[in-house]
């Protein structure tokens, strides 16, 4: 008897989030339509610019093939590799920072001087360093997202307030257990923010330094592309990167989700 | 059950010391406690001035003051996280450097004093994780959290909870780790009247089955009366102890016929007295 309902219940709920993936996607699929208009009906005079269908194909084209997933991987790899390095680094100095006034007046001129710098600037000093290789995508990424991690622990950690600290002395905890059951836990908030500008940040400055430094990925796709007169396969290449943003950054909101319970978020 | 196998033990040790049932021994001994602290301006501002106090294992001592007068101060001493400017604080005979074992401070601000990112149970257990085994834990928990009737909301994030519950979680927290003295810094004030009752009858419950020590902090005289053995006026600036009232109010003590009887109304008399004198005399002082 109750097997009518349930299925009933079940499509109902399948199709509200059917309709809500819909709507999150109503932007992109009007922008993708309105391309496809303008490029059918000739409005504007660009021989350079393909109609998503011709995107789409030479996606398909491209990922059948194998090349697509051969790029994407190597530039993913670099990415996961930099992000986790400046995630470690930006984490650990971060913390030393929030937790020491002392380390953290004599850093933070240095710090807000250096995240300045533009990360692109260090290809041609990486490409002596480190030659052409992963490596150099690594140095760049690195050099551009530590400092999001670095800021965001620093102020997760100093954001702790009074009453935390009072409470770890109260309970007679340790050093060791103050800091890893108070002092982090509290600070993954900021920590998490730091984790996800990173991503974001990554995966761009991989794509630049394969463009103007390493040879390989995506960037260096994207350049092929450019050059061999494939507009379509570049925007195809160009999606690709948009595909491997949302995943990325969907990751680490779930990695934070799962280590940071949300006191403000209810069902 | 724990705590009573503890408390037997010391009773037995000291009377075999001779000095007498341990309810009786000295367990914070204040001399001459002052506190000045320096403000931002770096002018000192005294806010204790010869706080002279004992307290005996397993009373209920409780000090009243206007907002302001320095009862967090006090506490704060009590628990270790401050030092007297001059004077002692001793606890058990030492003198306090860290907060005591044994000792644990209940907070006013419930919502900071529990971890968010830790269910009621893993809030409760967080003193004990590293001190004994996983399930002696387990069993420590469970046996806090049904003494404050929580039993039920062991894997429910605090934040989930009513303010009274949460103060109840502290309660709890401070139970599991066989807490000898709890120093209660104004834990029901934000609380609405008819759970803060129910609260107060809680926390006098607790006391009678584990013969606690608590040192209470609260503004509401009614308060101060119900709970306790003694109570302490603390008012002037810089404050100081103006007066001290037994409470002979019979126990066990209940919300309505307590509160009428004549050694209530009398003891609410006094500590309202000893209040309005300060405040005549703040005024006197401060006029031209
Ligand atoms: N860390 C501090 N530095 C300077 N002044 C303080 C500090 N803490 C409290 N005070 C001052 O001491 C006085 C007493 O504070 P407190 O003990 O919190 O009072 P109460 O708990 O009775 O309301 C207040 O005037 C307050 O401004
Ligand atoms: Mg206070």
């Amino acid at each position: 008897m109750s097997s009518p309902d349930q299925s009933l219940s079940l499509r109902l709920s399948m199709s509200r989030a059917l309709a809500r993936i819909g709507l999150r996607a109503s932007g992109v699929i009007v922008a993708l339509v309105a391309w496809q208009v303008v490029c059918e009906l000739g409005l504007a005079n660009l021989d350079l610019v393909p109609s998503p269908i011709d995107v789409a194909r030479a996606f398909v084209d491209l990922a059948s093939s194998g090349v697509l997933f051969e790029d994407a991987a190597h530039t993913v790899g670099a990415t996961l590799m930099g992000w986790g390095i400046a995630a470690v680094a930006g984490v650990v100095v971060g913390a030393v920072l929030g937790v020491s006034h002392v380390a953290r007046a004599y850093a933070s001129p240095a710090v807000d001087l250096f995240r300045t710098f533009p990360p692109i600037a260090f290809v041609p000093v990486a490409l002596v360093a480190v030659g052409l290789s992963v490596r150099l995508e690594i140095v760049v990424i690195v050099a551009g997202c530590v400092w999001p991690i670095l800021i965001g622990t620093t102020d997760g950690v100093r954001g702790i307030s009074a009453e935390k600290h009072d409470l770890a002395r109260v309970l007679r905890l340790g050093r060791l257990a103050r800091i890893r059951k108070i002092v982090l836990p509290a600070a993954l908030g900021g920590v998490m923010v730091g984790l996800r500008v990173g991503m974001g940040l990554a995966l761009v400055l991989a794509v630049t330094a394969e463009m103007i430094g390493n040879p390989s990925g995506i960037g260096y796709a994207i350049v092929r592309a450019g050059e061999s007169l494939h507009p379509d396969r570049l925007y195809a290449y160009i999606v690709t990167v948009g595909i491997l943003g949302v995943a990325l950054n969907v990751a680490v909101v779930a990695l934070s989700e799962r280590l940071v319970p949300q006191p403000r978020r209810r069902q | 059950m724990l705590r009573s196998v503890t408390t037997m033990t010391q009773d037995d040790r000291a009377s075999q010391d001779g000095i007498g049932p341990a309810r009786h021994a000295t367990v914070y001994e204040c001399r001459e406690v002052s506190v000045v602290y320096r403000t931002h301006r770096d002018e000192a501002h005294t806010v204790l001035d010869g706080v002279t106090f004992d307290c005996q294992s397993g009373e209920v001592l409780t000090f009243v003051g206007p907002s302001g007068v320095g009862k967090t101060t006090l506490l704060r001493l009590l628990s270790g996280l401050i030092k007297p400017t001059s004077g002692s604080v001793c606890f058990e005979g030492e003198p306090v450097r860290r907060t005591p074992q044994g000792v644990v401070l209940v907070f006013q601000d419930y919502a900071s004093a529990l971890l968010s990112w830790r269910t009621v149970g893993r809030n409760v257990a967080l003193p004990l994780e590293g001190r004994m085994s996983k399930r002696e834990i387990d069993k420590r928990v469970d046996d806090a959290l049904s003494q404050v009737n929580l039993g039920d909301w062991k894997n429910e994030y605090p934040w989930r909870l009513s303010g009274g519950m949460q103060q109840r979680v502290q309660i709890a927290r401070a139970l599991a780790s066989d807490a000898q003295v709890l120093l209660m810094d104004e834990p029901f004030a934000s609380i609405d009247a008819i759970t803060r009752a129910k609260l107060q009858d809680l926390l006098l419950e607790v006391r009678r089955r584990t013969g606690l020590t608590v040192i209470y902090i609260t503004h509401d005289i009614d308060e101060a009366i119900y709970l306790s053995d003694r109570v302490f006026v603390l008012s002037g600036r810089p404050a100081s102890m103006q007066e001290e009232v037994e409470i002979d109010v019979p126990t066990p003590r209940s919300q309505v016929e307590t509160r009428e009887l004549p050694e209530f109304l009398d003891a609410r008399r006094r500590l309202h007295a000893a209040l309005r004198a300060e405040y005549s005399s703040e005024g006197a002082g401060q006029a031209p």
